[in-house]
């Protein structure tokens, strides 16, 4: 998929799981791992804030483009 | 009525459904292989057959302030073949080949009602049994129409009749079939959409 979801990158730095940002963001932590691993069709807006709110950082930080091969 | 009685009692009438059709094809199949076999379809097979054409001239009746005039259309006839020949046997066949389609039928909706799960109505197999049924469906009338002609044909080659016709219901199975289909290619897109929607975080 073009858009790369770089969660995981963000919690190593944050130096934080899945489960705790599952249970700060009040999401489920298998929902979190679609997210993680690329699989998810859309993300909502209310996540995206929540997500980022608690990492404290940019939707951008989290989500990039990359063209298809 | 609740949704959820309603699947159950639906659930009940198909299964019934299911073993009357079972036990009847059961049944037939006793009577072929132990040889009393069914003198409808063999010894003196009978159809229940239809003539169009005006019989009489239009009667007319009267009240005091209208009229109604009524003309014989038809004519129904059971006609019963006296006359023992292998073709005779063909229609027991489109019968039989029309109650195992019949009974894929229910099978098939019994599955899709099993299937069905009201939180989360849309479910890809579902899809694909809806499918199945309107071929099924189309199927049907095929049959229909193979014994339609198939009995016209050995009721007009046995004796010299005036033109008779085979009471025969046709087109209403297709019709059902193309629904159906319709229906199933709608219910795709649900899928689809509750797909999308379960990916979606």
């Amino acid at each position: 998929m073009a858009i790369i979801v770089h969660l995981d990158v963000m919690l190593a730095m944050r130096k934080m799981s899945l489960t705790e940002l599952s249970e700060r963001v009040g999401i489920t932590i298998s929902n979190l791992s679609i997210l993680k691993t690329g699989r998810a069709k859309a993300i909502r807006f209310e996540t995206l804030d929540a997500i980022c709110r608690e990492l404290n950082c940019q939707p951008g930080d989290i989500l990039a483009w990359q063209p298809d091969e | 009525m609740k949704v959820k009685y309603l699947i159950t009692t639906l659930k009940f009438i198909l299964t019934l459904g299911i073993i009357l059709v079972s036990v009847s094809l059961l049944l037939l199949f006793i009577n072929l292989f132990t040889g009393k076999i069914n003198h409808r379809y063999f010894a003196n097979p009978s159809w229940e057959m239809q003539s169009f054409g005006a019989k009489s001239e239009p009667a007319k009746t009267f009240s005091a302030d209208s009229s109604l005039s009524y003309t014989q259309l038809n004519d129904r006839y059971l006609v019963v073949l006296e006359k023992k020949n292998a073709g005779n046997s063909l229609p027991l066949i489109i019968t039989v080949c029309r109650l195992l389609t019949a009974l894929a039928i229910m099978w098939i909706f019994l599955r899709i009602l099993k299937e069905l799960d009201l939180s989360k109505p849309f479910h890809p197999r579902i899809v694909r049994f809806a499918k199945i049924a309107a071929g099924l469906f189309i199927l049907t009338d095929v049959f229909n129409i193979i014994e339609y002609n198939i009995v016209n044909s050995i009721v007009r080659n046995a004796v010299q009749t005036p033109y008779l016709s085979y009471l025969k219901e046709l087109g209403s199975s297709t019709i059902t079939g193309i629904i159906t289909f319709l229906l199933a290619v709608v219910y795709q897109r649900g899928v689809q959409l509750q797909s999308e929607q379960d990916l979606t975080i």
